[in-house]
Order: structure tokens, then sequence, then C-alpha cells
């Protein structure tokens, strides 16, 4: 599980920092790029992805009060045929089953994990995916 | 009617001459007799259709009642899910700072220290103001709405400005106070609450490419105080989002941001509780600016 880039979106910035250390310490030679707001990220998924379709995997903060995580996605699995190549992991603050159901909804997510998210968690949940 | 007083049932009339063998039988009273019956009778029956109508009526209302508390229900349900969800964002960011902290310790990393070290302080501070909220909303009535004091409006704006420093940090944020008032009569907590979340909310939605300014104003005119709150953030499609900007958690659509969570909807009920009036203006993609006014003549219990 070799990612060129591994995106975080949540739109706390503490979160931010403290994810981005795990994911350095997670997969060193991966870049990182992180967007505080869902939208930015959607104006720059293109940009990201055209060049040469590099392997990403998007740790994806759904925790927010209508679920914009989710939101997203379906709007990027709508408009975008990108958006399956890339992996993504749910992050949230809670384990809420109807949350889990909904995210294996989306062939792309590989997981679901707990925050704090740690290099373990990232390990663990990514066992299995190439 | 159980009889008819001016036709004696006959069948009855023969038994209840029957009885009296010794031909003691009298037909006034008799009839008396069965005046006084068909009285009880039809009072009994009066009664039973008072039962019968109350019985649906109470049922209807029960079922208003219990529509109210299905929705109060609800509305505590949404309320407890997004605080917990809330207290755990943050616990969650303190609990994986200190295991940062421990990492960057050992390799004795002053600069990444000091920086987590902030983003200790900012998830602290949060916590403690979502407590604040958490406390001032599930108390039915609250002590801060109560403590009244004379306030010196310096020293209220020192406190708005410690409990705001620490979103500032690494910001290129100016916050421009007018205050034009020295000294009012009136909660310092209200309005310390009320002003704080304003400008967190101004910080949290400003432009990424732009410096952040923010108006902040406590003004006395003619026996209203009027605090206003005005930036140049992003704004808020009030077509969109007008109706849910005071909803708890409620989402405001167009910016794809966090919702204002429970900011607005705490000043809202902090407002509504006394007495005061709120308003909002925005322009989406310029800023928003928020006001809100207090009676100062208005008696307080």
């Amino acid at each position: 599980m070799k990612y060129d880039y591994i995106i975080i979106v949540d739109d706390n910035p503490t979160t931010i920092f403290y994810n981005t250390d795990v994911a350095k310490d997670f997969s060193p030679e991966s870049k990182l790029l992180s967007f505080q707001n869902p939208i930015d990220f959607l104006k720059e998924f293109d940009s990201i992805m055209l060049p040469n379709k590099p392997k990403c995997l998007l740790l994806l903060d759904i925790s927010m009060p209508e679920i914009r995580g989710f939101e997203m996605m379906e709007e990027l699995e709508e408009n975008n045929e990108m958006f399956s190549d890339i992996d993504v992991l749910i992050v949230s603050s809670s384990n809420l089953k109807s949350d889990q159901e909904k995210a294996t909804r989306f062939v792309n997510v590989v997981g679901y994990i707990e925050k704090p998210i740690s290099v373990e968690k990232l390990k663990n949940a990514l066992q299995g995916t190439t | 009617m159980f009889f008819s007083s001016d036709k004696p049932n006959r069948l009855l009339l023969r038994q209840v001459k029957k009885s009296f063998t010794d031909g003691s039988f009298d037909i006034e009273r008799f009839n008396s007799f069965v005046a006084l019956v068909n009285d009880a009778y039809n009072s009994f029956d009066e009664e039973r259709l008072l039962y019968q109508r109350a019985e649906k009526i109470s049922s209807k209302e029960l079922e208003g009642v219990n529509n109210e508390l299905q929705k109060k229900n609800d509305f505590l349900d949404t309320f407890n899910h997004g605080m917990a969800h809330d207290i755990k964002n943050h616990t969650a960011n303190i609990i994986g700072l200190v295991a940062m902290l421990k990492k960057y310790t050992e390799k004795n990393n002053i600069e990444m220290i000091g920086q987590i070290n902030d983003q200790l302080e900012v998830s602290a501070h949060q916590l403690t103001s979502i407590v604040q909220g958490f406390l001032y909303l599930s108390r039915g009535e609250s002590n801060i709405d109560n403590n009244f004091t004379m306030i010196d409006s310096n020293e209220l704006m020192e406190l708005i400005k410690i409990e705001t420093n620490y979103l500032m940090r690494g910001k290129k944020i100016s916050i421009n106070y007018k205050f034009n008032i020295k000294e009012l009569f009136f909660s310092q907590h209200i309005l310390k609450i009320i002003f704080v979340n304003l400008i967190s909310n101004s910080i949290k939605y400003s432009k990424q490419n732009q410096d952040c300014v923010i108006d902040v104003e406590l003004l006395n005119s003619n026996n209203y105080l009027e605090l206003s709150v005005s930036d140049n953030g992003i704004g808020i499609d009030l077509k969109n989002s007008a109706k849910k900007l005071y909803n708890l958690f409620g989402q405001v659509d167009s910016t794809g941001e966090k919702g204002f969570g429970v900011g607005l909807y705490l000043i809202k009920k902090i407002v509504d509780r006394n007495n005061g009036k709120i308003s909002l203006e925005s322009d989406l993609g310029k800023g928003t600016t928020v006001k809100i006014e207090f009676n100062l003549t208005e008696k307080r219990d």
C-alpha cells in the first residue's frame, strides 16, 4: 500500500495538524495535502488526479453535523469517474452503525476508523488493500 | 329516558299495584316516584355523555402532549448527540496531541513542542466553551442570566481578548473594538459569551486568501444596548439558509462549511431569555454582520 498522496479533509484545523503528523509517520514517502473545506477539495480534485493519476488515500472526516463527508463523496462519485480510483478511509469521532452502513455503500471506502487516528489504526484498516 | 312520566308503563304499573296487597297503592305517589327515577336517570345519562366527551377530548389532548414530548425528546437526542460529537472531537484531538507531544519530547524538537502546545491550548479552550454552552442550554434557568452587575466595559473587552486570543494565533486577523459605553448594568457573562462566540464564528468563516477584519461594537443608544460583530468573511447565502441560521447544529448549504453548530443557537437562546433582539445581515463572499439589542430599562426579576 504505497500512496503517492495522502489527502486529509477535516473541518477542524487541530485535527488536520494532528492527522498530518500521523500520516507522515505512516507513510513518509507520500505527499500530504489537507483541506479544511470539502468544497475546496472538490475544486482541486481534478488538478490532483489529472497529471498522472496518482495513487491516493483520502482520510475523510464525516463527523460533521449533516455529514458533509458523505455528500462530498456522492458528488464526486456522480461527477468524476476518477474518484473510484482513490482509497477512502473514513475518520469519525463516532462509531455510529448508521454511518458505518452508509460508508459501505461506496465501493472505494476501504475502512472506517475512530478518532484519534494512529499509525497502528491506519495499518490495521488498510490491511488487505493493495 | 327511563319511562315516560305522562304514560307510565302499563306492565310496570300492574306489577307495582299487585305488590301493594293491602290496596294502599297511590297513583299520585307512584307518578312522583317515577318522575324522581326519571330525573336521576336523565342526570346519569348526561353525566355519561359528558364522560364520553371528556374521554375523547383528553385522548386528543394526550395525543398532543405526546407529540410535543416526542418532539422534545427528538430535539434532546439531536442535542446530546451533537454535543457528544463535538466534545469527543476535541478530546480525541487532545489525546492525539498528547501522544504527539511525547514523541517530539523524546526527539527534543522544541519547535514542534511549541506548536503542539498551541494546538492543545486551542483544543482545551474550545472544549471549555462547548461545555459552557452545554451548561447554559441544559439548565432550564441559568444563573448567568440573573447575575447582573455593574460592568466596566474595558474590563469586558480585556476578557474577550483573552478568550479569543488563541483563535488568532498564526492568522492575519485584526479586531477593531468600538465600545462607546464606559459602565453598564448587565450580565458580564452574557456579553462575553455572545462576543466570543460571534468573533469565533467570524474567524472560522474568514476567507483564506484575505486578511480577516472584524469590527466589534458595544453601544448605548436611548437605553438600548447594541452589540454588533461584522466581518469580511465568506458570508452566508441567506436565501437558502435563513431558516437554519439559529438551528442547533444546522448547516449552511452553499458555503460547504460546517454549520454554525451551537454558537448562534446558544446566542439566540440567551437573547430570547433576556427579551433581546437579534438580526443577521450577510452578503455571500463579502461578509456578515450580527446585531443584538437589549432594552436596558427593562425590569429584570
